[in-house]
């Protein structure tokens, strides 16, 4: 059984479609990065999931079941982190973290205390009187109180500190080890990059990649930064792409395929040094949002 | 460097004019309308002066009213829109105030203006300035009302000014509990519940009889200036100076606090919540609870007084020829007096039912809605936790009122008529929950107009028969099947809603 099957899944809002074809699948016990710019998708996406909006066409898998009918019972064995949250005024803290998981079920009293504690959180404010962060770890521990086969992630450390951030990135390593499933919405690329088995990328409400960052990596350009002892000029080789040269420097990525043949060149400018890697998740972001660009 | 405290007053009330535009536009309007609809309905009723003298001894002695005190149609007129008008125009103050101040305090929009190059006065100057000019314009308006249908221009200024100069005092209170309260929804009851005391203190004042009382409450000024009667300017040495002196204390408190802070400290909360706090109902209760505390204990108090006043009250009523027509059906003045009253608390209740199921798609809009159904909570159970407490408290409210006035079958027998209308907010809340909040205000608004234009006759029995406030008026004998009805009706809308919420999406924004 898959965690999240996805097929063919549309959605619009009343004359805006929102999503086109969506194809997503995530594996049980599998740390799942969904990426996308604002607006491409990703919270509508993650809210039909959820049961909170009905899909116009497609098929929905969640742990097995369909999340708009069998949504109580999904509910039960997942948490969701959603990425603002606007908690109950005049409740405190502590008191929205006990009734969202009580709701959920099996509440962890002693999960409940390690996490106030490792996110250094005050639990006896009322919701109203907490910044943007602080509501924030409202959200994030009431999620992770739970111990759910799923864990839905929209945004999860928008407005959190550098600081609260890794102790975020830390618990959901630990879930990972202990074989939960998360699917782990973001636009902050370093994250994903750290915590994802695999990566989906949505653009404009369509899937334009999905794997894991090795398989990604492998079908794109690797990245080159070249200084020579002499002016780079004449390189513009087939297979090399955004190349920009500045006196001795060039830097351009390129097609493996075509990396032998400009190598070969560039030992005629006496090369001084030599940075090629793969690309990061980053690079790959914009690549996959410039070329759809390039198409329109 | 020198720098002005009043520094974009200006920028900020072209700002502010253009939030909430309708509520200021009716804070306009609606005093001239009432005041000439009223005036051109009593001059087509009115026209002998029989029937103005038997108008005057029917309505002698109405403690929500007052006593009329010109023996003309201008007299009997403002008689009869004086409290309604500066109820009207006192919450709309309230309300304007406080959005402009402790609200956007709340969410942060005073902050963004203050961090330009705005004084510290600014922004409280600019909304009082809003405000004072909009309930001054109404009243200029309400005055244009009566000279329109030839009333004398002195009175017809003088009760448009003293209307305005109510709403101007109740705008000021707002904007000393805006400095207060710690939040706007304090801020808010803070200043409703001063409205509530006015109105109580008003009764009370009329039920001794004395005028001198009136002057303590601002809904009492446009009685105790005695407009068409030998007007009393005395009233604005005092309400002119009163106004300016709650107006200069909000400016005093606001200067002595921080951006963001108040008075009144908001008390921290619990670190473990309750053990009952587990499921949609009980959260629905703790997010309910505040307000419905508020309406029935204000119904028990209107019901204790109105009881401890009953003997006096018949014994007022005794002489005068009060409703002549009701009062022998319901065998009694007082029971007359009682039976009115407790139709027009009915209607009020309408209103809090109303707001109790409006605010689940408060909860929705605000993303919380999602909050608690990604936990595992069914939408049917989420949205009749609400529903629940919004039908219950409002028969609670009413029952206590009756159970107060020993008046108990006649006031539960009105409550399913609360509930309908109260299940059309429900009905379209699970259809279509954007539209819930404004059609069902309009739907209620348009039932009191109905009413209001059956009242002054300007339609006929046929048309007043479409309101459910019609199946209860007073004097009218609710039968088990009329209730009967009602309730399933009710029943079927209710299904329906859920039906409805049930397979929609969740709309956050």
């Amino acid at each position: 059984m898959a965690g999240i099957e996805i097929s063919g899944l549309t959605k619009s809002y009343g004359k805006t479609q929102v999503l086109y074809d969506i194809n997503l699948s995530v594996k049980q016990g599998e740390v799942h990065g969904f990426i996308g710019m604002n607006g491409a998708g990703k919270s509508t996406t993650i809210r039909i999931l959820l049961g909170m909006l009905k899909k116009d066409g497609g098929n929905v898998k969640l742990l097995g079941g369909d999340p708009f009918k069998n949504c109580v019972e999904l509910h039960k064995r997942l948490a969701y982190i959603p990425s603002e949250i606007n908690p109950w005024p005049n409740l405190s803290g502590g008191e929205v973290i006990d009734l969202l998981s009580r709701m959920r079920g099996k509440p962890d009293s002693q999960r409940r205390a390690e996490l106030i504690e490792r996110f250094q959180f005050d639990p006896s404010k009322k919701c109203r009187s907490y910044s943007k962060g602080n509501r924030q770890k409202v959200a994030l521990i009431a999620a992770l109180v739970s111990d759910v086969e799923l864990y839905i992630f929209d945004e999860p450390t928008s407005g959190l500190d550098p600081l609260m951030e890794s102790v975020f990135q830390d618990c959901v390593r630990e879930m990972a080890k202990r074989g939960k499933t998360v699917f782990l919405s973001s636009h902050i690329l370093s994250e994903v990059e750290k915590l994802c088995d695999r990566v989906t990328i949505i653009k404009e409400g369509r899937i334009v990649e999905s794997g894991s960052l090795r398989e990604l990596q492998q079908f794109s350009r690797l990245i080159v930064h070249v200084e020579c002892a002499r002016p780079v000029v004449g390189i513009q080789l087939p297979g090399v792409y955004g190349l920009s040269c500045q006196g001795n420097m060039a830097s351009f990525s390129v097609d493996a395929s075509a990396l032998n043949a400009t190598l070969k060149k560039l030992t005629e400018y006496e090369m001084v040094s030599l940075h090629c890697a793969p690309p990061e998740l980053e690079d790959l972001f914009l690549h996959y949002y410039a070329k759809s660009g390039e198409g329109q | 460097m020198k720098q002005n405290e009043y520094t974009a007053t200006g920028k900020l009330l072209k700002i502010y004019l253009r939030n909430n535009k309708v509520m200021t536009l009716l804070l306009i309007l609606l005093p001239f309308l009432f005041s000439y609809a009223a005036a051109a309905s009593n001059m087509a009723i009115l026209q002998t002066p029989d029937q103005l003298s038997t108008y005057i001894r029917e309505n002698q002695g109405n403690l929500l009213l007052g006593t009329i005190a010109a023996n003309s149609i201008a007299g009997a007129t403002i008689w009869r829109i004086r409290l309604s008008t500066v109820i009207i125009t006192s919450i709309l103050s309230v309300v304007l105030i406080i959005n402009n101040t402790r609200k956007d305090e709340d969410q942060g929009r005073l902050e963004l203006l203050r961090a330009g190059a705005v004084g510290t006065r600014a922004s409280l100057t600019a909304v009082l300035i809003k405000v004072f000019c909009a309930n001054l314009l109404g009243g200029l308006a309400m005055a244009l009302g009566f000279i329109a249908t030839s009333f004398p221009a002195v009175g017809s200024l003088v009760a448009g000014l003293v209307t305005a100069l109510c709403g101007c005092c109740c705008a000021a209170m707002a904007a000393i509990a805006a400095q207060i309260a710690p939040n706007a929804r304090l801020a808010r009851g803070l200043s409703f519940g001063a409205l509530a005391f006015f109105s109580v203190w008003q009764i009370i004042a009329n039920a001794i009889g004395n005028a001198k009382l009136l002057l303590w409450t601002p809904f009492g000024w446009s009685a105790y200036a005695r407009p068409f009667a030998g007007e009393n300017f005395l009233l604005f040495a005092f309400a002119v100076p009163a106004t300016a002196l709650l107006t200069i204390i909000a400016y005093i408190l606001s200067d002595r606090r921080d951006m963001g802070g108040s008075y009144l400290r908001e008390r921290s909360g619990r670190i473990y919540a309750h053990k009952s706090l587990k499921s949609p109902l009980a959260l629905a209760w703790r997010q309910q609870r505040g307000m419905l505390f508020v309406w029935v204990v204000a119904y028990a108090v209107m019901g204790l007084i109105i009881a401890s006043l009953m003997p006096n009250i018949n014994k007022m009523l005794e002489g005068t020829a009060f409703l002549p027509v009701l009062s022998e059906v319901l065998g009694g003045a007082g029971h007359a007096f009682l039976a009115i009253l407790a139709y027009i608390l009915t209607q009020v209740l309408t209103a809090y039912a109303i707001m109790a199921i409006l605010r689940i798609r408060e909860e929705e809009s605000m993303t919380r809605t999602e909050l608690v159904l990604s936990s595992a909570a069914s939408r049917i159970r989420y949205a009749t936790g609400h529903l629940f407490i919004a039908f219950v408290g409002s028969a609670a409210a009413i029952a206590v009122f009756g159970f107060c006035v020993g008046d108990f079958a006649s006031c539960i027998a009105r409550l399913p008529a609360v509930w309908l209308i109260a299940s059309v907010t429900a009905f379209l809340y699970g259809l279509a929950p954007r539209a819930a909040a404004p059609v069902s205000w309009g739907l209620f608004g348009a039932l009191l107009l109905l009413e209001f234009l059956w009242e002054i006759r300007a339609i006929g029995n046929n048309v007043f028969a479409l309101s459910p406030f019609s199946w209860v008026y007073p004097g009218v004998v609710v039968s088990f099947p009329v209730i009967f009805t009602m309730l399933l009706v009710a029943t079927v809308l209710v299904g329906l809603g859920l039906i409805c919420f049930s397979n929609r999406d969740i709309i956050a924004e």
